[in-house]
C-alpha cells in the first residue's frame, strides 16, 4: 500500500484542533466504532497493525495492553507520556498543537480496550501553552459527552485530565513519570514490579507515548491491516520525525518506516544548509549513538536498520550535523545535559554523568590528555547497565560512539591545546 | 528450601530471601550500602550488583529474590570491576576527611575501599561542594559532602517513624539530604539514623568527637530505660559508657531503640554511690555490712523475723531478686518480701517506648514476688516493721508524702543503692551496688522474653554487684549461698522455676528466652 499520512493527516487542516472541524474530518467515528466492539477485538486490531511505541523503546502497543491483568480488583490507568524531553524531539508538541482530538480519541479507544476508566496526560512543564490548548480540547470532548460518565451514551466512564511536569527530563522515564504523577519526586522505580501490574498508585497501568495513542483512531477506522501494509517487514506503518540541525527545512515530518535517509534529507529536509557537507547524524534523539555521514547516507529509517549499525531509532528526534561542527563541543553540550538531568538516585549515574561532562569539558578547553579517552570509556563501562534506569546509558552510548567515530577530533584538541573549530571561528561581534 | 548455585557451589537457602541475605546465610558477603533489612528496599547504591544467569545484565542482589535453580556469581572479574567502579563513584565527590571524621573505624566507605576498591585515583575534576555541619535538630548533625545518598535515613523517617522530616533535595551530584523547610529532625527515635548511616554523614551530637571508635569495647546488654527491654550494645572504655546502640532482636526491638533509652546510659556515669554510708557518713564496706548484720540480729531477736521487711526491685535483675527473696525467706526468715519501685510512669507510644520505666517488672512477677505497693505501705505505716531492707529500690527518695509518713514509722532502713541520692544519705546504712553494665544477669521484658546482660566492666570503688553484696550479707548472717557466678545461680533458678529448668546462663539464646505465656500474662494483669 502506498504511503499515506496517518498521525499527521490533520496537520495542514486549519483549526483541526477544534472539535467541530475534527468531526467534519470524520473525527470520533473510530471511537464510536470501538465502543461497539469487543475490547479484546480492539487489542487484536492494534496487534495486527504492528503499532510500536513511539516514545523511544518501540514496544508493541497491543502487547503492552494485553499485559494488563483482567482480574485485578484495582482500577486500571492509562497514562499518556507527553513529557517529550529528549533533546531534538518535538513531534508530540506539534501533534498536540495541531490535532489534540486524535489524541483524545485514541485515549477513549485505548481505555475501553483494556478496561480503564481514568486516563492522565502527563505533559512536560515547559509545554504550558500546549497544556492549556489540550485542556480546551478535553473540555470540548467532555461537553459533547465523549468523555465523562457516559461516553457516547454507552454508559462507559472515561475521565481524562492533564498533569503538568516540573521540568525534569527523567520524568519521561515511565516509572519516574508515575512517581511524579503521584506527587512524589520524579525518580525511576526499581523494576520489577512493572507498571502493567504495579503502576500508578500501585495499580495496573499502561504508559504510552502521545504519538502511539494518537495513531490508534486511524487504525480502528481503517483496520490494522491497512496500517501494517505500510512500512517494512518488522516496522509497520509510519512515524513522525522531528528534525533539527543543519538542514534547510527543519520541522516535523511523517515518513513511512524504512524510508532511505538519503531521500528524506533531499526531498523533505531540503538538504544540508548553506551548501555544506554532512558530517554526522543523530538518528533518534540525543541519547542515540551518532552516525557518520557515510553510515547515514546508506541507512533506511526503521528501527531494525538503525539498530543493525549500532544506533537506535529512539523517539524520532533527528539532528543533522554539518562539517563545521566540533564533535567534542557537541558532546560537551550533550553530556552537560545528562549530568544536569541525572536524578541523582543511583550512584553510577549520579556521579558518572557529571564526571564524564567535566572530563569532556576539559578536553574541549584544551587541557585534556589521551589518557582521558581511556578513562571516559572505562567510566562509561562502569555506568552502563549498572543503574536503575536508562539515563546513564543515554549519556554513555553517544559518548562512546563519538570517541569511536570521531577520535581524531579529540586528538586534535590535545594537539592544539584547544578547540580547533573555535580557534578558526570569527570572533563574536566582528560583523556578519 | 530452594537450591541455588552460588559461585559454582550448590547451596540450599531459605525461601523468600534476597540474594544478600541468602549469600550471608551460607557465609558469602555481598557488599552493600543502601540495603538494610529493617527498611524498604531502594536499590540505589549499586554496590550489590551480581551476575545472575539468564538475567538481562547485572542484577542488584538486594532486589533479587532466590528462586529454585538460580545461578548467581559474586566473584567474577566483572563483579569485582562493578564494585570497584561504584566505590570510585562514591568517593569521587567525597572529602576523604577520615582523620577528623567520627565514623572512621566503623565506616563502610573505608572498609569497602580496602576490600573492594584499592584503585589508583584518576579523578582530576573538582569536587562538588555541599554543606558541612548542618544542624538537623536536637540530636543529629549532617555533613552533606560525606553523604553517599543511600537514603537509609530518609526511609527510616518515612517508613519506621512515619515522621518524614528528611528528604533528598536537588538532582544529580548536587543531591543532598535536607530537612523539609521549617522542619527539624526531632522525633523520639531520631538517633537511629546515625546508626543507619553507613558513612560519616550523620553523627550524634551526644557522641561526636568523644572517642575514636576503635578504642571502644562492646558488651551485649539490654536497655533499662523501660519495660520494653530493647537489646543493645554498650560501647565503653576504661569503665565509662560512651553510647548505647540498638542490637538486633526481632522479637523485641527489631533494629531500633528510642532516644530516651539511648541516652539513659548517662545515669551510669553520674552521681554514683561508690562507698558505703552509715547514717550518711562514708564507711568501710565491711563496717557497714557488719552494722547491718548486728542490727538485723537484734531486731529479729527483739521483734521476731516478721518485723523485717525486704524489698527487691524491678530495676534489679532476675538473679538479684531471686537472691533478695532467698535472703528474706531463708536467711532472715521473714515472709515480708516485696519487689517494687516507685519510679514514676513516663512517655509511652505504640512503638518501643513504655510508660513503665523499669526493665524487669515482668521478671519479679515471674519470680512470684509481691509488687503491691499499697500493701507494703500499709505494713510500714502499721509500725510492725522495725527494719526495712531495700535492694535497688530507693523508696526514701522516690516515695511521696504518704510514703514518707509510712517510712518514718520504720526505725532502721538499709539501702543497697546505685546512686548517691537523698535516700542513700538518709538510710541507716547504704551499700553501693553495681548497675546493669557492671554485672551479669537477666531481665524479663514486658512480653515475657528473658534477655541476658553481659558485664561491660567491673564497677569501681566499693561497688559490688547486687548478687555478690546480698550473698555477702547472707554469709555474714551464717547462711551464705555459696554462689561464685551466674551458672550456679541458674542451677538453683532451674530447680525453683520449672520454666527455667535445664537452662544455663551462658547458653541462653541470643534473642532471649520466651517464658511461658502464663508468667508474662500474670504480671501484666497484676500491673493494671
Amino acid at each position: 500500500m502506498a504511503f499515506q499520512k496517518v498521525v499527521s493527516r490533520h496537520f495542514d487542516v486549519p483549526n483541526a484542533h477544534d472539535i467541530a472541524v475534527y468531526e467534519s474530518l470524520g473525527g470520533y467515528q473510530a471511537a464510536r466504532k470501538a465502543l461497539a466492539m469487543e475490547p479484546g477485538a480492539i487489542i487484536e486490531e492494534v496487534k495486527t497493525s504492528g503499532l510500536r511505541g513511539r516514545g523511544g523503546a518501540g514496544f508493541p502497543a497491543g502487547m503492552k495492553w494485553s499485559f494488563i491483568p483482567k482480574d485485578s480488583p484495582k482500577p486500571k490507568y492509562l497514562v499518556v507520556n507527553s513529557d517529550e524531553s529528549e533533546p531534538g524531539t518535538f513531534k508530540d508538541r506539534k501533534l498536540i498543537e495541531c490535532d489534540p482530538h486524535s489524541l483524545i480519541e485514541g485515549v477513549i479507544i485505548s481505555c475501553f480496550a483494556f478496561g480503564s476508566h481514568q486516563a492522565y496526560i502527563y505533559i512536560r512543564g515547559e509545554f504550558n501553552q500546549q497544556r492549556i490548548h489540550l485542556n480546551d480540547a478535553i473540555q470540548q470532548a467532555y461537553d459533547k459527552g465523549y468523555l465523562g460518565d457516559n461516553v457516547f451514551g454507552t454508559g462507559y466512564t472515561i475521565h481524562l485530565s492533564t498533569h503538568r511536569g516540573a521540568g525534569a527530563y527523567i520524568c519521561g522515564e515511565e516509572t519516574a513519570l508515575l512517581e511524579s504523577l503521584e506527587g512524589k519526586k520524579g525518580q525511576p522505580r526499581l523494576k520489577p514490579p512493572f507498571p502493567a501490574t504495579h503502576g500508578l498508585f500501585q495499580s495496573p497501568t499502561v504508559v504510552n507515548n502521545v504519538e502511539t495513542i494518537a495513531t490508534v483512531p486511524w487504525i480502528i477506522a481503517n483496520g490494522g491491516a491497512a496500517y501494517a501494509a505500510m512500512g517494512t517487514e518488522k516496522a509497520k506503518g509510519t512515524r513522525l520525525m522531528s528534525v533539527s540541525g543543519h538542514i534547510n527545512k527543519p520541522g516535523v515530518y511523517e515518513i513511512e518506516m524504512g524510508m532511505p535517509f538519503k531521500d528524506f534529507l533531499a526531498e523533505n529536509l531540503g538538504g544540508v544548509w548553506k551548501g555544506r557537507t554532512l558530517k554526522a547524524v543523530i538518528p533518534g534523539g540525543s541519547s542515540c549513538p551518532i552516525l557518520t555521514a557515510e553510515e547515514a547516507m546508506n541507512l533506511t529509517l526503521d528501527p531494525e536498520a538503525i539498530a543493525a549499525i549500532g544506533s537506535m531509532a529512539g523517539s524520532g528526534g533527528m539532528m543533522v550535523i554539518d562539517d563545521q561542527t566540533c564533535m567534542v563541543d557537541l558532546l560537551e553540550d550533550l553530556t552537560h545535559f545528562y549530568a544536569h538531568e541525572s536524578c541523582g538516585q543511583c550512584t553510577p549515574c549520579r556521579e558518572g554523568t557529571d564526571w564524564l561532562y567535566k572530563i569532556i569539558r576539559r578536553i574541549e578547553s584544551g587541557r585534556g590528555t589521551a589518557q582521558d579517552l581511556d578513562d571516559i570509556l572505562d567510566i562509561a563501562d562502569n555506568m552502563e547497565g549498572k543503574t536503575i534506569c536508562a539515563l546513564a546509558a543515554a549519556a554513555t552510548m553517544p559518548t562512546r560512539s563519538y570517541i569511536k567515530k570521531f577520535r581524531d577530533e579529540f586528538v586534535a584538541h590535545f594537539e592544539h591545546r584547544g578547540c580547533p573549530y573555535k580557534q578558526a571561528k570569527v570572533p563574536a561581534g566582528a560583523g556578519a | 528450601m530452594p537450591k541455588i548455585t552460588l559461585n559454582g557451589q550448590e547451596v540450599e537457602v531459605q525461601d523468600g530471601l534476597n540474594l544478600i541475605q541468602a549469600a550471608e546465610s551460607v557465609g558469602v558477603t555481598i557488599p552493600h550500602y543502601c540495603y538494610h533489612p529493617g527498611l524498604p528496599i531502594d536499590g540505589n547504591c549499586r554496590m550489590c550488583l551480581t551476575e545472575v544467569e539468564g538475567a538481562r545484565g547485572p542484577q542488584i542482589a538486594c532486589n533479587t529474590f532466590v528462586k529454585e535453580g538460580m545461578v548467581v556469581k559474586t566473584d567474577t572479574p566483572a563483579v569485582e570491576k562493578m564494585r570497584k567502579g561504584v566505590q570510585e563513584f562514591l568517593l569521587l565527590n567525597h572529602p576523604i576527611d577520615c582523620p577528623i571524621c567520627d565514623q572512621a573505624g566503623e565506616c563502610r566507605l573505608q572498609d569497602y575501599y580496602m576490600e573492594y576498591g584499592q584503585y589508583d585515583n584518576r579523578s582530576m575534576v573538582e569536587k562538588v561542594e555541599k554543606k558541612k555541619a548542618v544542624d538537623l535538630g536536637p540530636t543529629v548533625v549532617l555533613d552533606q559532602e560525606r553523604c553517599i545518598l543511600c537514603s537509609r535515613c530518609v526511609r527510616f523517617c518515612e517508613s519506621v517513624t512515619e515522621t518524614g522530616e528528611l528528604v533528598i533535595a536537588n538532582r544529580g551530584d548536587h543531591s543532598a539530604i535536607e530537612t523539609f523547610p521549617g522542619m527539624e529532625l526531632d522525633n523520639p527515635y531520631s538517633v537511629n539514623v546515625v546508626d543507619l548511616c553507613p558513612v560519616g554523614a550523620l553523627t550524634s551530637k551526644d557522641f561526636r568527637f568523644k572517642q575514636r571508635v576503635w578504642f571502644l569495647q562492646t558488651a551485649k546488654s539490654v536497655c533499662t530505660g523501660c519495660a520494653k527491654g530493647c537489646a543493645i550494645d554498650v560501647d565503653h572504655k576504661d569503665g565509662e559508657v560512651f553510647r548505647y546502640r540498638p542490637r538486633h532482636n526481632p522479637d523485641v526491638n527489631s533494629y531500633w531503640m528510642c532516644d530516651e533509652g539511648r541516652f539513659s546510659y548517662k545515669r551510669i556515669n553520674e552521681d554514683r554511690l561508690r562507698t558505703a554510708l552509715i547514717e550518711g557518713r562514708e564507711a568501710a564496706y565491711g563496717t557497714a555490712l557488719d552494722a547491718v548484720v548486728t542490727k538485723l540480729k537484734s531486731v529479729v531477736e527483739l521483734y521476731g523475723a516478721e518485723s523485717v521487711a525486704v524489698v527487691g526491685s524491678p530495676h534489679g535483675t532476675v538473679e538479684d531478686n531471686f537472691l533478695v527473696n532467698r535472703l528474706a525467706r531463708e536467711v532472715i526468715g521473714t515472709s515480708k518480701v516485696w519487689a517494687l519501685a516507685l519510679t514514676p510512669d513516663g512517655s509511652q507510644d505504640d512503638f518501643l517506648r513504655r510508660a513503665d520505666k523499669t526493665p524487669n517488672r515482668t521478671g519479679v512477677k515471674f519470680l512470684g514476688l509481691n509488687d503491691d505497693a499499697e500493701s507494703l505501705k500499709a505494713a510500714l505505716a502499721s509500725g510492725a516493721i522495725r527494719m526495712l531492707v531495700m535492694v535497688n529500690t530507693d523508696l526514701l527518695t522516690e516515695g511521696d508524702g504518704s510514703w514518707q509518713e509510712a517510712l518514718s514509722k520504720v526505725p532502721t532502713t538499709v539501702l543497697f543503692g546505685t546512686h548517691e541520692t537523698e535516700g542513700a544519705r538518709k538510710a541507716g546504712v547504704s551499700l553501693p551496688i553495681a548497675m546493669h553494665v557492671e554485672t551479669y544477669g537477666s531481665f524479663v521484658q514486658e512480653n515475657g522474653i528473658l534477655q541476658k546482660i553481659m558485664r561491660a566492666f567491673d564497677p569501681t570503688g566499693d561497688v559490688l554487684p547486687t548478687w555478690e553484696a546480698v550473698g555477702m550479707l547472707a554469709g555474714r548472717l551464717g547462711k551464705g549461698f555459696g554462689y561464685d557466678d551466674m551458672e550456679q545461680i541458674w542451677e538453683d533458678l532451674g530447680k525453683t522455676y520449672p520454666a527455667l529448668a535445664g537452662q544455663t546462663f551462658y547458653a541462653l539464646p541470643e534473642n532471649g528466652l520466651s517464658l511461658p505465656a502464663g508468667a508474662a500474662a500474670g504480671s501484666a494483669a497484676a500491673r493494671h
